[in-house]
């Protein structure tokens, strides 16, 4: 019975962990080089932190140890190691880092260079191995070649490090650096080239958190993009971002340069399919993925604003790592709206409900036209940025057919679709009812519930005698305070010569299918 | 000029009894919209000499130009019966008491193509009798008898016209004998078909077609002319002093007339007895043609005199052709024999809604709006059905066309409108909106009016927005919804869509809702793979839908991708293992397996036979009797699916299982997912049946939730799927080709390079013209009609109808049959991974 009910703890340790990327082991003596150690020492003590949180992504893991050790020397200062992101792990984990009274925080790997709120956040990108510049250039003269145009460099951010030599080689070609964060880097070229870009006082544009400014008699040509780095959700994010340009793409690791164009990408193809989906919605989950990102709570706030005013009814959602089995727990929810990086954003067919990004949801709701492009990042709708856009009042008369269905549907305040009470005798002395247009009851979960087939057990009313109040289990899920006395042997056996704050292979796999099986760590409220 | 006033219309519209509803249906290029418009020129809505060229039913320019009927159009007219012939009348509820004269009639001209069937089956619910008009040259052909059986299934009155008779005579030149030998065929195989679909005790009692009885009309809409028994028995009856019903059934069939005894029989004993339609009917007729057509002055004059015929004296001077068509005109008008057809053999809407209702209305039979559609009672409250969106000159609006079948619907009245979704005490598809102008379709033009009452078509403005296609207007509160229409043909040809100009988006899309709304079957979707969709009945109608899109709805260059077809996905053996998949925490399994239905099983829930609404003790009985299934697992079919009423079904066939109510639903929802997006290639699946076998289940709640369940149940139906020799069913035409003899080889050359099948070859008795019948796949049609002119020198005219799936022969698991390149394909255009995911995705071990 034991086994049915629950996983064997010694699971945890052996069970296989997926890992997208392979992870890295980089020999002891080239750490400080190839992560920038001087640099992040240099910003520690210039900013006098006592306590630093490391954040890794999975692959970076093994290396974690011997960096940390190398920065507790130089700076004899307490540092930390944050494995285990609660979200994606491009995104800088504040919370996680909080637990452990950090002060800052250094990211090391690939990030969505997103920007935070609490806490100072430098990023350091280790060198990459698999860039021969030799290989780059060549591709790209043979592309200079052939068209004359303008080109500018993109990069996963993966790929910063070789952007110092990018540039030199490619000198009338604009370079694209990161938005106002905090870059660590002891390589020289980069530093130059940082420094270079942001002198320059040349007018600027923002594209997905990268600026670049164009070189000046280069400024009413064409232009085109290369992106540098593997097909992944942040190339994605660039190209739909700029659908009207020629895009290539060139792959370190297979060293391919490709041409992108919008209909390669089905992507943009898709979202005609989701927002017509979230138009059918009546429920919608607001799935929060981030609580590192900047303004996401402004963003949930007009995401449920916005919901209101095209009379559909939410629920908020938080909860860590969204997966197909999780999200098919909320069957009632007919679409969820996703708040967390745009990196981090994923669309696959094994989710049972679609899930849309929140310039979809809005463009679902009539706050905008289907055709006004890709905003990946929450961050541009809101005031202030460029894409935003005051709420109004939908026009409530839109009649509408849904494409996915074929039925009518109503966008706009349900109070409009109402139904007046016949059976009330006008001329009667009654209290009448003065406004005659009542709301037709909002479709919402209960309905849903009420459609199951299964509710539960009978609950015989009256049968049974009221059985005494007893203490039931407390604590959390993951050990109930009943239970303490065999996980506390556990805690103890994890080896202690750095401090964890989230050890991922001691208590993620513990909870593993605990958090699976359902609302471990969702809450719902209206 | 038009002989009447909205107001003269307006009074007999409350006059219930001396309304006729009908359409007029046939074959494509029978003649309905020609013949339409000898009752148009009657009505002096158009003149005289134009009918039948005018086709004033025809209103879009295509149809014009193409010289095709598109889209049903609606006409009232408002005619005034001969007194003598108001007697005629039969039955209290077919005339009022003060025996008016007056009578209004509705008719609805549909289009003869199958591609545009939908349109019929629009016009025929809101009307009562059916006009079937049947080429006496090409007769009976596929389309007649489909639109006839579907009048038949709605409780439509049929009456029969035989049209081009003037081709008879003057191109095939057939004799007396032969034509009557037509005649009699094509009413004994109408006949035929009305036997087979109804019942001659059934409520709309005996509709058989007799000539005799007057209910056969014969002519030429064409030429205006045209007759029934009556006429000529009219024109005897005062001769022989014999009565006209009499005189009526003496004029058909098996009687003999022996003009020099002047004696009747029921043989042919002599030469010199003639049959009697012969020498009465068509003798003088005969007699008129050959006087004129050869230009014999002097005999034509005698003719003339003798049928008290006075000619304008510029008709005189006319020759041939001209003067023939100007003398049986004036002999026997056409809108005058179809208007007394229409009025003494097709039934008031006082008479029909009483038989009708039970067909109509889906809540109990007793309630207060089904008593009031039965007496058509204008005082009850409203109930009125919306068959069709007719655009109007507003863009984007259009005019909910419907007929009222009780209560009285007027401007500015506030009502319900029930989409076709919605459920009585349920708000779905439910809105209360008042109506801003009542109007009366008049062909090209509309006329407004105050109020309709019930047993009238009229149009409404101001609900379209809330009705996408069809749907019931009430006032009554618990009102049930009139039942949705059934077609006889199924959207199966697509074409995916997308501006030329991608900023063009917003408007491809409001075009598209647009045209969803404007053809009561085209279907407008998005695929999930963002593609939008246009599906339709066939070639032509795609043609015509997307020229409509471009031009009227969303005014925008669009660009077209080849037509595809939409496959199903079925499964052709049980599966090899009874599967099991695991959930992701490992804590539950679901053991399941899939089989094949039995042969017709599928059909059957199609049409509704067999559907999740029965009562699951009748539905279990049916499947036990006829498809040989346990009745204690019949009883337990959890659900339908796709869309809960697919032709797939779920059982359940475990014994005693804990926890099993509880995942039901978890259950259900993996089946809707995977039955809609099948495994093979996302498409539909269809006719499998799958048996939930057992289950273990967490005994915890929170680890059986739908989160662990519903994405198992998916992957367990894939694996059922995968291990039962899954198979690809693709979509199979019949076609009916005309032709004469010489062109069937070459049909034969091009159906066998497009894998079709011949399945039937007919001599048209009594002409030279071939039909054959054959099947082929729809996927093999795109170019058909061209590729088989072309190969028989234009002399092939086929006609394209869904018929029935058919499973695309070959491994669709093995590399490079054809259905694997189906799969890859269909893959490809969806964006889905390439080839078939592998068994172990989905397949778990214990």
């Amino acid at each position: 019975m034991s086994i049915a009910l629950s996983t064997a703890e010694q699971d945890a340790f052996t069970r296989e962990v997926d890992l997208s990327d392979k992870p890295v082991k980089t020999p002891r003596d080239l750490i400080p080089e190839v992560y920038s150690l001087r640099s992040c020492t240099e910003w520690i003590l210039q900013n006098n932190f006592k306590r630093i949180a490391l954040q890794f992504p999975d692959c970076l893991l093994p290396d974690s140890v011997g960096i940390a050790q190398g920065l507790e020397q130089s700076t004899d200062r307490k540092i930390f190691i944050l494995g285990d992101t609660t979200y994606g792990s491009c995104c800088v984990d504040e919370i996680a880092a909080e637990h452990g009274s950090c002060e800052s925080i250094i990211h090391f790997g690939h990030s969505c260079l997103s920007p935070t709120s609490r806490v100072p956040v430098a990023l350091v990108f280790p060198r990459p191995r698999d860039f021969e510049l030799v290989d780059f250039w060549q591709k790209i003269e043979e592309l200079r070649r052939a068209e004359d145009v303008e080109l500018v460099c993109l990069y996963d951010s993966d790929y910063f490090p070789v952007t110092g030599m990018v540039a030199q080689f490619l000198e009338c070609s604009s370079m694209v650096v990161p938005e106002n964060q905090t870059v660590l880097t002891d390589d020289a070229t980069c530093l130059n080239f940082l420094h270079k870009s942001s002198d320059e006082d040349c007018q600027r544009y923002f594209v997905c958190r990268r600026a670049f400014s164009p070189t000046k008699d280069n400024f009413k040509r064409e232009r085109a993009f290369v992106y540098i780095g593997k097909q992944s959700s942040s190339m994605v994010n660039f190209f739909l971002s700029l659908p009207s340009h020629k895009s290539y793409s060139y792959d370190p690791s297979t060293k391919l340069l490709t041409l992108e164009t919008p209909q390669v990408n089905k992507r943009i193809m898709r979202r005609c399919y989701l927002i017509e989906k979230a138009k059918d919605a009546q429920i919608v989950g607001i799935l929060i993925g981030t609580l590192g990102v900047k303004d996401y709570l402004d963003i949930i706030e007009r995401m449920k604003k916005v919901l209101r005013t095209a009379g559909k009814k939410f629920y908020t959602f938080s909860m860590g790592k969204p997966n197909p089995a999780k999200l098919a727990n909320f069957m009632e929810v007919d679409v969820f709206v996703y708040v967390a990086c745009p990196e981090s954003f994923f669309d696959s067919k094994a989710y049972v409900r679609p899930i849309v990004t929140p310039h979809e949801m809005e463009i679902a709701c009539g706050q905008r036209a289907i055709d006004e492009g890709f905003v990946a990042d929450f961050r541009h709708l809101l005031p202030g940025a460029n894409s935003y856009v005051d709420i109004r009042k939908v026009e409530n008369d839109t009649p509408d057919i849904s494409l996915i269905s074929g039925k009518a549907r109503y966008v706009g305040k349900e109070e409009e679709k109402w139904v007046e009470d016949s059976s009330t005798p006008s001329d009667s002395t009654a209290l009448v009812s003065r406004d005659q247009v009542l709301t037709v009851a909002q479709y919402s979960a209960a309905d849903y519930f009420s459609s199951r087939s299964w509710r539960g057990l009978q609950p015989q009313y009256g049968e049974h005698l009221p059985a005494d109040i007893v203490q039931g289990r407390h604590g959390i899920a993951l050990s109930y305070e009943t239970e303490r006395s065999d996980s506390a042997k556990e805690n103890s056996e994890v080896p202690n010569d750095l401090t964890c704050c989230k050890n991922r292979y001691a208590s993620e796999h513990l909870s593993a299918h605990e958090l699976d099986s359902s609302c471990g760590e969702t809450c719902c409220h209206r | 000029m038009v002989n009447f006033t909205i107001d003269e219309v307006r009074g007999m519209m409350d006059k219930k009894t001396n309304i006729r509803n009908m359409s007029v249906i046939a074959h494509v290029d029978h003649g309905k919209s020609t013949l339409t418009d000898s009752l148009v020129s009657k009505a002096g809505i158009i003149a005289q000499s134009k009918a039948g060229e005018m086709r004033f039913t025809d209103t879009r320019k295509d149809e014009q130009e193409r010289c095709i009927t598109i889209k049903s159009t609606a006409i009232t007219m408002y005619f005034e019966l001969s007194e003598s012939d108001v007697q005629l009348v039969k039955g209290a509820e077919q005339i009022n008491k003060e025996k008016t004269r007056g009578f209004l009639i509705n008719l609805i001209d549909s289009p003869g193509h199958v591609d545009f069937s939908s349109e019929v089956t629009a016009a025929l619910r809101v009307t009562d009798g059916a006009l079937v008009v049947v080429d006496a040259v090409s007769g009976v052909c596929v389309q007649t008898e489909t639109v006839l059986r579907q009048a038949i299934a709605e409780r439509i009155k049929p009456i029969l016209f035989m049209n081009k008779m003037d081709r008879a005579l003057l191109e095939l030149q057939l004799q007396q004998e032969d034509l009557y030998q037509t005649f009699a065929r094509i009413s004994e195989s109408i006949n035929v078909i009305i036997a087979t679909y109804s019942d001659e005790q059934g409520p709309m009692g005996d509709i058989k077609i007799d000539p005799s009885k007057g209910n056969c009309g014969f002519g030429s809409g064409l030429h205006g002319w045209a007759f029934t028994l009556k006429q000529f028995a009219e024109m005897y009856a005062a001769k022989f002093g014999i009565d006209l019903e009499k005189l009526m059934n003496r004029l058909w069939g098996e009687n003999f007339y022996n003009p020099k005894t002047k004696k009747w029989s029921k043989q042919k004993t002599s030469a010199d007895e003639m049959r009697s339609f012969n020498f009465f009917v068509l003798d003088p007729l005969y007699k008129i043609f050959d006087a004129v057509m050869n230009f014999k002055k002097e005999e034509t004059d005698k003719l003339l005199q003798k049928l008290n015929i006075e000619l304008k004296l510029e008709d005189k001077e006319k020759e041939g052709k001209h003067l023939l068509r100007i003398i049986l005109q004036k002999w026997l008008p056409a809108g005058e024999v179809l208007f007394q057809m229409i009025t003494l053999h097709l039934p008031s809407p006082a008479t029909a809604q009483k038989y009708r209702m039970e067909m109509l209305y889906e809540g109990p039979h007793d309630d207060e709006a089904a008593v009031a559609i039965k007496n058509c009672d204008p005082e009850g409250p409203l109930m009125m059905y919306i068959s069709k969106m007719v655009p109007t000159s507003d863009k984007g609006r259009f005019y909910a066309f419907g007929r009222v079948f009780s209560g009285k619907v007027q401007t500015g009245q506030k009502v319900r409108i029930m989409g076709p979704n919605y459920v009585p005490g349920k708000k779905d598809d439910l809105y209360e909106k008042s109506i801003q102008r009542t109007v009366l379709m008049m062909g090209r033009n509309t006329e407004a009016i105050e109020d309709v009452p019930s047993g009238n078509i009229c149009g409404l403005v101001g609900v379209d927005q809330f009705l996408v296609k069809t749907g019931t207007i009430s006032t009554f509160k618990d009102a049930h919804n009139l039942k949705v229409m059934k077609f006889s043909v199924s959207p199966v040809v697509r074409v995916a869509v997308e501006p030329k100009n991608p900023a063009d988006l917003p408007k491809l899309v409001e075009g598209l809702k647009r045209l969803a709304k404007s053809d009561p079957m085209v279907q407008c979707i998005i695929e999930e793979s963002g593609e939008h969709i246009i599906a339709g009945a066939g070639e032509l109608h795609l043609e015509i839908c997307l020229k409509d899109l471009e031009e009227d709805h969303a005014c925008i260059p669009i660009k077209t991708s080849d037509p595809v077809v939409s496959y199903r996905e079925t499964v052709s053996e049980t599966s090899s293992e009874i599967c099991l998949s695991k959930s992701p925490n490992k804590h539950n399994r679901l053991y399941m397996s899939a089989t094949p239905m039995p042969d017709g099983l599928a059909e059957d829930i199609d049409s509704g036979e067999i559907s999740a609404k029965q009562e699951f003790k009748a539905r279990g009985r049916i499947l036990a009797d006829k498809y040989g299934y346990d009745v204690g697992e019949a009883r337990k079919i959890w659900c339908f699916g796709p869309d809960v009423e697919g032709p797939n079904i779920l059982m359940d066939v475990t014994k005693g299982v804990q926890y099993l109510n509880e995942i039901k639903d978890s259950v259900i929802a993996g089946f809707q997912w995977s039955t809609k997006e099948g495994v093979l290639c996302e498409e539909n699946c269809r006719g499998i049946r799958f048996n939930v076998h057992d289950v273990t289940l967490h005994a915890d709640a929170i680890h059986r939730g739908g989160g662990q369940i519903i994405p198992t149940a998916r992957r367990c139906f894939y694996a059922c799927v995968l291990t039962a020799a899954p198979r690809l069913m693709e979509p199979v035409y019949l076609v009916e080709i005309q032709c004469p003899e010489a062109a069937v080889g070459g049909i034969y050359g091009v159906l066998n390079r497009r894998r079709g099948h011949v399945i039937e070859e007919n001599q048209v008795v009594g002409t030279p013209m071939f039909v054959v019948k054959a099947y082929l796949p729809v996927n093999e049609s795109f170019g058909f009609t061209a590729d088989l002119r072309s190969n028989t020198g234009g002399q092939a005219f086929p006609q394209c109808v869904f018929d029935h799936w058919q499973i695309l022969p070959g491994d669709p698991l093995e590399a490079n049959s054809k259905p694997s390149q189906v799969v890859a394909t269909t893959r490809k255009r969806k964006g889905l991974k390439e080839g078939i995911p592998d068994l172990s995705n989905y397949l778990d071990k214990l």
